[in-house]
């Protein structure tokens, strides 16, 4: 069995804005704050154990509610809590590889972006990623966090195991050769059946990828939405609000050879938009004039590299983010009925919208059970008021049956999910089970699950 | 902002400052812009035409709100009225200049947050290649939220 540490050396995210000291179990900062810092500062102890022995005791000896994080990349109120936020960064290792199989035991806290590399010296790949992949294993499979294909589900549906220390502080396995009744309730679980320590991971070959990227007129785009998705292994677009133009993005398969990728030059594309919005935002006709003539300069990108080279990038301007998954029948009819009313109302909007498709999967708490999903994102930048996005374009997502991501912004209610989620009671029932005591609740899930 | 970029837009948006050759040469607290002299701006008499010393002196009423506005996307600014006092003959390209401080801005936003109205006036110089002054506009602008959003 190869072990291989991946994040011995690194402390702390650099989205991250607090360094704890690597002391087991010994709670020595505090202030934790999510990525976008929409969640005000923390006053909860930042716990890092180092092993599982160590979150035992952690979970055993911790007054209050105790919430494991990842890198914070969320914007619900799933970390906050009185008593330890637990970090698992200590958990990062690749362990048991079956390259048979193509499956992986994989650190819970280990980051996406330093598991793919480690994969690759073993010939494996995630068979997908999402466009960020700062997030840890166990934060990005809790939430549900998916990239975009129609064949592809989302990273908790590759769980094929997991190992965890429940609220009541007893170490489970949930596999193929223990509990696997359980997996579909496990794999997107919010953190609140147990702190899982390690996930088994279904992986693909490792491969390489043929990306284009090009604009095209937004009607157009949404006419071909289709059939790119059917004719791509990984689809999807962005519309630019103000602009009637697109940014397509296509990702397939390829033995070809790797080309040089120019620079990620996207941030510097959302400062520009941004730019326009604060230059001409009372002035929409120069404003869309303006985007044109940008767009039309932007050169289109054609490169062959690996899979999660391209996949993900980083995002360093800070957003705050609403993401609905929509019944793809409907999907698009929403996102124009989000165009028009953001073009109509919201001029201060300047960050693309998101769309992608995520194959349909059977965990009980996946957006993406009982059916494929196009998920709709709405971003905001960090500074500005975001409040617009629960009054004004939540209520139009929910006309359109949308479920919204588990780590994105939304109001949905206890009684909201219940109606989303036919098997929700059924999760509440076995959170009760694993952790009876309420040591994994924290005020967001206690309304969720409603327990006093 | 690419200044160019922004008055090459608007040189091909609208007929009047595609004509004009408009350049935006300045647009911090000193806003500065230039108006061509060429066939389609002079007048029977070879000067710049009268029409294009108002638009030059007018469109740095529009360049402060986009340099400025805290809040474009809810205010718009809107011209009450424009006073030009021709003072020598233009033979030549003209600069229109004007200066709207910082100190203004901030009072400008701050106005704009607590009444949701603003007025305010400029006075620009428009000035030959020489240097010498040709015309002096004093132009009245309204901000307001016209647009209800």
């Amino acid at each position: 069995m190869k072990r291989r540490t991946l994040l011995a050396a690194m402390g702390a995210s650099v989205l991250m804005p607090v360094q704890a000291k690597d002391m087991p179990n010994q709670a020595v900062e505090t202030g934790w704050q999510n990525w976008s810092r929409s969640i005000a500062p923390q006053k909860a102890e930042i716990a890092v154990p180092q092993d599982v022995a160590a979150l035992k005791k952690l979970l055993g000896e911790t007054a209050g509610g105790v919430r494991p994080v990842g890198s914070g990349h969320s914007w619900t109120g799933l970390v906050p809590c009185d008593g330890a936020i637990v970090r698992l960064d200590r958990f990062n290792d690749v362990g048991v590889v079956d390259t048979q199989a193509q499956t992986a035991w994989l650190g819970a806290g280990a980051r996406l972006k330093d598991l793919s590399p480690a994969l690759a010296e073993h010939g494996l790949a995630f068979r997908n990623l999402g466009d960020i992949d700062v997030q840890s294993l166990a934060g990005a499979t809790s939430t549900a966090t998916h990239g975009t294909g129609r064949e592809l589900p989302c990273l908790a549906a590759e769980i094929r195991g997991l190992r965890m220390v429940t609220g009541a502080g007893e170490e489970v396995e949930i596999s193929a050769a223990q509990n696997a009744d359980m997996l579909p309730a496990a794999q997107v679980a919010l953190g609140a059946l147990g702190i899982y320590t390690e996930i088994q991971m279904q992986l693909v070959t490792r491969h390489k990828l043929h990306r284009r990227v090009w604009f095209g007129p937004y009607a157009q785009v949404l006419a071909d939405a289709e059939q790119l998705w059917r004719d791509n292994r990984n689809f999807e677009f962005f519309y630019l609000p103000f602009s009637g133009q697109a940014m397509c993005i296509t990702h397939n398969i390829t033995e070809g050879e790797a080309t040089q990728r120019a620079s990620d030059e996207s941030d510097d594309g959302v400062m520009q938009l941004k730019a326009l919005r604060d230059w001409l935002g009372w002035f929409p006709y120069l404003r869309k004039k303006l985007l044109s003539a940008a767009i039309a300069d932007a050169p289109e990108e054609d490169v062959i590299g690996e899979s999660w080279q391209l996949l993900s990038s980083a995002r360093n301007v800070h957003f705050n983010e609403m993401e609905f998954h929509l019944p793809p029948d409907r999907a698009l009819e929403a996102l124009e009925a989000v165009r028009a009313h953001i073009e109509r109302h919201r001029r201060d909007v300047f960050f693309p919208f998101e769309c992608r498709m995520t194959a349909e999967d059977t965990a009980w708490l996946s957006p993406f059970n009982a059916g494929p999903r196009i998920s709709i994102a709405v971003h905001t930048h960090a500074p500005d008021e975001y409040e617009f996005l629960f009054t004004e374009i939540e209520p139009i997502f929910r006309s359109y049956g949308g479920r919204p991501h588990w780590g994105k912004l939304n109001r949905f209610t206890g009684d909201d999910m219940r109606a989303a989620y036919p098997k929700f009671n059924d999760f509440a029932k076995l959170r009760a089970e694993f952790d009876p005591e309420g040591r994994l609740l924290n005020p967001y899930l206690r309304r969720l699950f409603g327990v006093a | 902002m690419d200044l160019e970029k922004l008055a090459a837009n608007i040189r091909e948006a609208y007929s009047l400052y595609g004509n004009a050759g408009l350049q935006i040469l300045q647009a911090d607290e000193t806003f500065k812009v230039k108006v061509e002299l060429n066939p389609q701006t002079e007048n029977h008499v070879q000067m710049m035409h009268a029409a294009y010393l108002f638009a030059g002196g007018e469109f740095l009423g529009g360049l402060v709100p986009m340099r400025h506005l805290a809040k474009p996307e809810k205010f718009q600014p809107v011209v009450r009225d424009l006073k030009i006092e021709f003072k020598a003959p233009a033979m030549s390209s003209v600069t229109a200049e004007t200066v709207f401080s910082q100190a203004q801005a901030d009072e400008m936003n701050a106005a704009l947050e607590k009444h949701g109205r603003y007025d305010f006036t400029l006075v620009a110089d428009l000035k030959d290649e020489n240097g010498t002054l040709v015309a002096q506009t004093t132009t009245n602008y309204a901000i307001r939220n016209f647009m209800g959003g």
